[in-house]
């Protein structure tokens, strides 16, 4: 299936008659239309499963473009339209869809009636038209609805393309496993309402109504069986989900350990600073305290020094009469008498000569004085003054702790910076913690269920025995008993091939999305779809073989996991409708040159600029014809690579939100 | 003599008060005595090594005062200060025996009044310088422990550095009296 091109008619947001041509250049098979989100991207990539389909994944199902409703005339008539060429094994196909919408007296404007039309060229120019009722069944053909997923993608399903759901149903929609699911279901002996169930209906009942109540309890039991089985798968899921959870948990916490080591680190130094700065206190005290009693004794020797010199120039210090003191003084002086003996008389000449004398006599006798003080120099300029070597040392301690306390804030504020972060750690433990709790409670009730779940079984298996024998109780029973058996078989049959037949697709859906993502990304990463479908990236170590380690993934990673996921999905659809339509009888099938087409919206919405140019230089290869609805910050990136893969490109012009123009550039 | 109260007055009083005080204006002990009377046993002797004198600021009304009990506790120990800036005192003019009178004759007991006038000067004289050279040296000491700096960051190393130096030129060579 090769798109030629797409013309729209008032569909949506695109007002009027608008019409793409896609590139079919078998070189530059991209073709580009840029638009920015709420432009109409996604509107155009919708527009195909209308087309073809008649189905679309809006949410208001209006498809006539607002402006035109607005505007239309009461009891008016206006039509959308898409129509679809595109050529398919050498034939030319052209599809048209159409609605009619009318507006009614009342303003409400309503869909009238949906019609189709597809004619077929064939590659002699001969024209064909299909019936109206065959069409789906035309188009199904060539593109079954339900793969068509495959080949139109928007956004958002491309990030949930590897999500476990999605996976499983992809598969199943690949084998075409459906019917063979729905022919399980339908027989399965052990169900109630099935072909299996009918036949255990049909069988008589014994005297007693013995095997009516087996049956019931058979039933019963079955029932149960499934809820429990449901419940129980519920629970796994949780319990998956939890697992999960637990380990993002435990790869933060391991950013975060050593919190109490840090914090008690912190405490330590904090000690060490407060006992640095009690001692800097204390030190400087004790310079204080040595200033107060040292400093006059350390600065005045020079003077003592030169005091004492004068002294000894002066010779023997004039003593003045031996302990005489200003009191005798007074003494003499009130009594009126000399020592002599000569009278004193208050303003004589005595008396002044005498009170003289007085002023030369110090409380202590000079001489006295003058030995105090001499003695008590000597002592000094003796003593060996240690004060300022005291000082010293008190002063490089002090210079020395406040270094250590420095260089303590530096450490403090780094580990200050580790605990901030580490707070966090604190909540991402708790979180931890309680979800280690959650798991162990899901584990304990999925035992309960898997405890009910085998007392289901037992009671099934008794009460199947139980009917098994009143069965065989006559001819007509033994008759539905052999159905019942072969049912069973067929049953058995019918599991085991849809066993082989997913994990072969499973298998082959590994390999190509590997392929492609090799090709996208050189490392020693691998994709592995795992037995339940969760996918993982792991590293196979070639020297420990069996040695794994499964990886981080960062977003860029991941869309060119999930870009490598659809490609694979999409090579495998092309195979299997080219498989189913090859003739059985046919000995020697001719290989068929079958083409398909890729329209995507954003494919890279997540990536940076790195994955964006890997995804683009693998784009062309993905699928014969790629149709690809970028933003334009997107596109930036990947035109580099791909631009010379480019066979046309247009853009989406929004006038506004009812108005957008697809035009070419 | 030192048997009355002390009073710094003006900016003297304010240096004595941050060395030995503390100024509360910075919330920083930036004490290097641990008493007022302490500055007082001390600032004599470094007038006189540095040869500066000063007298009284009365420009302000701020003034340090040392309570009596305190000055007469420690009236020997001031009495022995008196003496040596007496004996020691830079005055090429002055005789030694002056200077043997300043420091241990003369009574400077309030009782005792001079009939001899020239005396009386002298003595005086002899209490104006030593009050001039306290004064002095509670200017240098201010000076080479603050030095100026608001911060007052580094006064205990600049205190160590005056010492140093001193050390150095005092202790550390046997040489003889440097006086600045």
């Amino acid at each position: 299936m090769l798109l030629k091109y797409m013309k729209l008619n008032n569909f949506r947001q695109y007002k009027g008659e608008q019409t793409i041509d896609f590139s079919t250049d078998k070189e530059k098979n991209i073709t580009v239309i840029l638009g920015d989100n709420t432009s109409g991207k996604t509107t155009f990539v919708q527009s195909f499963n209308w087309a073809l389909y008649g189905q679309t994944d809006f949410i208001t199902k209006k498809l006539l473009n607002m402006d035109i409703a607005v505007e239309m005339p009461v009891n008016s008539k206006r039509e959308v339209s898409a129509e679809l060429v595109f050529e398919h094994e050498e034939n030319q196909y052209r599809l048209v869809r159409k609605v009619l919408y009318m507006k009614k007296s009342n303003g409400v404007v309503d869909a009238f009636g949906e019609t189709k039309e597809l004619s077929i060229l064939d590659k002699i120019g001969k024209a064909k038209v299909v019936e109206a009722d065959e069409i789906d069944n035309v188009i199904n053909n060539i593109l079954p609805k339900n793969l068509s997923g495959y080949f139109f993608f928007d956004g958002e399903k491309i990030e949930k393309i590897s999500e476990k759901k999605d996976m499983k149903d992809a598969v199943k929609n690949l084998l075409g496993l459906q019917a063979l699911e729905s022919a399980a279901k339908h027989i399965n002996p052990a169900n109630v309402s099935t072909v299996g169930g009918k036949f255990r209906g049909a069988i008589q009942d014994s005297a007693d109504g013995e095997f009516t109540r087996a049956k019931k309890a058979f039933e019963e039991n079955i029932r149960k069986k499934e809820d429990l089985v449901k419940e129980k798968e519920i629970l796994d899921e949780e319990l998956q989900k939890c697992r999960e959870s637990i380990e993002e948990a435990r790869n933060e916490m391991a950013q975060y350990k050593n919190l109490d080591g840090l914090r008690k680190e912190e405490k330590k130094i904090k000690d060490y600073q407060n006992r640095a700065k009690e001692m800097i206190k204390s030190d400087k005290d004790m310079i204080k305290s040595r200033i107060s009693s040292e400093a006059q004794s350390f600065f005045i020797r020079p003077l003592l020094e030169k005091s004492l010199k004068v002294l000894k120039r002066e010779g023997d210090i004039h003593e003045g009469i031996p302990n005489l003191t200003s009191k005798s003084i007074e003494h003499i002086l009130h009594r009126g008498y000399c020592l002599c003996g000569t009278k004193i008389e208050e303003g004589s000449e005595v008396y002044n000569h005498i009170k003289k004398e007085q002023s030369y006599v110090p409380p202590q006798s000079v001489g006295t004085a003058v030995r105090f003080f001499k003695r008590d120099s000597e002592k000094t300029l003796k003593h060996n003054n240690d004060f300022y070597q005291t000082v010293e040392s008190y002063i490089k301690r002090i210079k020395e702790a406040e270094k250590d306390i420095l260089a303590w804030d530096k450490d403090l504020a780094k580990i200050d910076e580790q605990l901030m972060s580490g707070e966090k750690a604190d909540s991402v433990r708790r979180n931890f913690e309680r979800l280690r709790l959650n798991a162990a409670r899901t584990e304990g009730k999925i035992q309960e269920k898997i405890n009910a779940i085998g007392r289901c079984e037992q009671a099934i298996e008794i009460n199947n025995t139980i009917m098994e024998r009143n069965m065989t109780a006559n001819k007509r029973n033994q008759e539905i008993k052999r159905y019942l058996d072969y049912a069973q078989a067929i049953y058995t049959y019918l599991v085991k091939d849809y066993e082989i037949k997913e994990t072969e697709l499973r298998t082959a859906l590994n390999t190509k999305v590997n392929d492609l993502f090799h090709a996208m990304y050189h490392g020693k990463r691998s994709v592995v779809i795992n037995k339940d479908y969760t996918v993982e990236l792991v590293v196979a170590d070639e020297a420990h073989a069996s040695y794994e380690m499964k990886l981080d993934e960062s977003r860029g990673l991941e869309t060119v996991k999930n870009f490598a996921f659809i490609s694979g999905i999409l090579e495998i659809a092309k195979d299997k409708i080219i498989s189913k339509n090859v003739d059985l009888f046919d000995d020697e099938p001719e290989p068929q040159e079958v083409l398909y087409p890729l329209v995507m919206d954003a494919p890279f919405s997540n990536a940076d600029e790195k994955h964006v140019s890997k995804i683009s230089s693998v784009l062309p290869s993905v699928a014969d014809q790629v149709i690809m609805v970028v933003m334009e910050k997107d596109w930036k990136y990947a035109q580099d690579t791909i631009s010379n893969k480019v066979g046309k490109q247009y853009r989406i012009d929004k006038k506004s939100e009812t108005e957008s123009y697809i035009k070419g550039e | 003599m030192f048997d009355k109260a002390i009073t710094f007055k003006g900016k003297h009083g304010a240096y004595v008060r941050e060395l030995a005080k503390g100024v509360q204006i910075l919330e920083k002990d930036v004490t290097i005595f641990k008493t007022n009377i302490q500055v007082c046993l001390v600032a004599p002797i470094i007038g006189v090594l540095f040869n500066r004198r000063a007298t009284a600021d009365k420009s302000t009304a701020e003034d340090t005062k040392i309570m009596p009990e305190t000055v007469i506790k420690h009236q020997e120990d001031l009495s022995y200060v008196f003496k040596v800036v007496m004996l020691s005192l830079k005055d090429e003019d002055l005789s030694d025996e002056k200077r043997i009178d300043r420091a241990f004759r003369y009574n400077y007991s309030d009782k005792v009044s001079e009939s001899d006038p020239s005396i009386e000067e002298d003595k005086l004289e002899a209490m104006k310088l030593f009050d001039e050279y306290t004064l002095g040296g509670i200017e240098v000491l201010h000076e080479k422990v603050y030095k100026d700096d608001a911060t007052r960051e580094h006064y205990l190393e600049n205190a160590y550095e005056f010492i140093r130096d001193f050390y150095n030129d005092v202790y550390a060579e046997e040489t003889e009296i440097v006086t600045e």
